[in-house]
């Protein structure tokens, strides 16, 4: 017996048909279904290697091949009962040999049932399989890459951070809205950090993977954040587009694009990104410093779309009327600390300590041209505060 | 809109739509959420369903088109083909459905 756990359902069809696991000593196997009962799901499993593992997504193996003719000979049977929590250890049991029955027929290609993948982005699209994770290929093209392959090492470090970035201000956007729990689980670094595990032969395209481990489905919470920064990236092209989309979505992002935008034009560095995740579709977008430069300077007008204003429930913890600065005690967010707008006519004095509930609106500011992972903001005290009675 | 969906006979049954969810009240589905667990798997294609036919849980089935209109409930389309479909009770998916000539 082997102890496995389900990495991935590869196929649904009315309930997994078709799934990937890691055994102990994390070698993969791939699980089909033989038997589906209201007690649980059985499967018929095989070892399976990186390359196989990809020439089944593309289509270049038949799943009957996989399963008839495993490359190390061992097959297992897996059981699934109705009650099986996820994330639990599930056992491979060893088989001699599978039902017949339980093997496909001849004629089930994968490829079926995925987008069609062009030759360029195979790659990009076997390493998401393989990794189980969504991966993204930023590629930079600086002026001195095209003698010779060599690259600034600011630039590159400059370049992936900036990238770095605007998904992480773009991973913030998109949780602003989702319930504090989800908020709070979803703030860990990991959920919008990437890690590099290679470069393209040649180039300066860095892979890099989402940090945080997937669910399920091989998705992870940076998704939503690259589809954010493609909303404006794939508009770049087209200066009143792209400020509609900034208009739409205010704030950090805005001013982390724009850095990225100054980086680009500044650097003359075209930057070409793709990610993809497993089952996904492959997205690409170009940014040449033209165009770049043009939104840099359309954004660079349009100060107020940097700035982000929010507001915050709780009690002062802290006020100190003549420098103006203040720490307030949130419910759903904790602490946060900030000063006085100038020119607000805001003042502290008179507002009560711990057993008052004021209502602040503030402009988050970002600390200009800082663009690092420690890159810090802080929040100006617009309007004067408003006692509010919680229910 | 037309879906495409592997099915016991034909003309098909009510038990054909029945959902994940329906036919197994207590059990967990392995990487689907509770959302999808009471959809019903359809397909964009009818090579695509009938594709699933080689495996064992729908080894006999037939593939059925299923004319969806607005009345049908709520769809979910992947791009892998995948399409969920929450069919709306008052929607007859019996009447709704011709046979695919294999």
């Amino acid at each position: 017996m082997t102890t496995a756990r389900i990495q991935r359902v590869l196929l649904q069809a009315d309930g997994p048909l078709l799934i990937l696991l890691r055994d102990a000593v994390d070698g993969a196997w791939v699980g089909l279904a033989a038997d589906r009962s209201p007690h649980g799901d059985t499967f018929a499993c095989v070892p399976v290697s990186s390359a196989r593992l990809a020439a089944l997504k593309f289509g270049e193996m038949d799943l009957r091949a996989i399963f008839e003719h495993p490359e190390i000979d061992r097959r297992a049977s897996l059981f699934v009962p109705a009650e099986w929590k996820p994330g639990s250890s599930v056992a491979l049991e060893a088989v001699e040999d599978f039902h017949p029955e339980w093997l496909p027929d001849e004629g089930f290609f994968l490829s079926a049932f995925g987008p069609d993948v062009a030759p360029e982005a195979r790659d990009i699209v076997e390493e998401a399989t393989v990794r189980n994770r969504p991966v993204v290929h930023a590629n930079f093209n600086p002026p001195e890459a095209k003698a010779e392959s060599k690259i600034d090492a600011f630039t590159l470090a400059e370049g992936l951070t900036t990238f770095q970035n605007v998904v992480k201000r773009a991973h913030a956007l998109v949780t602003r809205t989702k319930g504090a729990a989800t908020r709070k689980l979803l703030a860990a670094a990991e959920n919008y950090t990437f890690e590099v595990y290679g470069f393209s032969y040649g180039s300066f395209e860095v892979h890099m993977q989402a940090k945080s481990n997937p669910d399920l489905f091989g998705s992870a919470p940076h998704v939503e954040a690259l589809a954010k920064l493609d909303e404006i990236a794939s508009r770049v092209h087209d200066i009143e587009a792209a400020v509609e989309v900034a208009q739409a979505n205010r704030g950090h992002f805005v001013s982390a694009v724009r850095a990225l935008m100054y980086f680009i034009a500044d650097r003359k560095t075209p930057l070409k990104y793709s990610w993809t995740e497993p089952n996904g579709e492959v997205r690409s977008n170009l940014i040449l410093p033209d165009a770049a430069s043009a939104l840099y300077t359309a954004l660079a007008a349009r100060q107020e779309l940097s700035q982000q204003v929010i507001k915050l429930v709780g009690v002062f913890d802290k006020i100190h009327v003549k420098s103006g600065r203040w720490t307030v005690i949130t419910q759903e967010d904790g602490e946060f600390s900030g000063r006085v707008a100038q020119g607000s006519g805001v003042t502290l004095k008179g507002l009560t300590t711990s057993s008052v509930t004021y209502e602040l609106e503030c402009r988050d500011v970002l600390e200009e041209g800082v663009v690092n992972e420690r890159q810090t903001s802080r929040l100006e005290l617009l309007k004067q505060p408003v006692e509010i009675k919680l229910p | 809109m037309q879906v495409y969906r592997a099915v016991s006979a034909f003309p098909p049954t009510g038990d054909d739509f029945k959902s994940q969810r329906e036919l197994g009240p207590d059990k967990t589905f392995l990487g689907t959420t509770e959302c999808h667990a009471r959809a019903l798997s359809t397909w964009a294609t009818p090579e695509q369903c009938a594709l699933l036919l080689k495996t064992k849980p729908f080894r006999g089935l037939r593939v059925v088109r299923v004319a969806l209109t607005s009345d049908a409930g709520a769809i979910q389309p992947r791009s892998n083909g995948h399409v969920a479909w929450w069919h709306c009770k008052a929607f007859d998916p019996i009447a709704a459905s011709s046979e695919v000539s294999e």
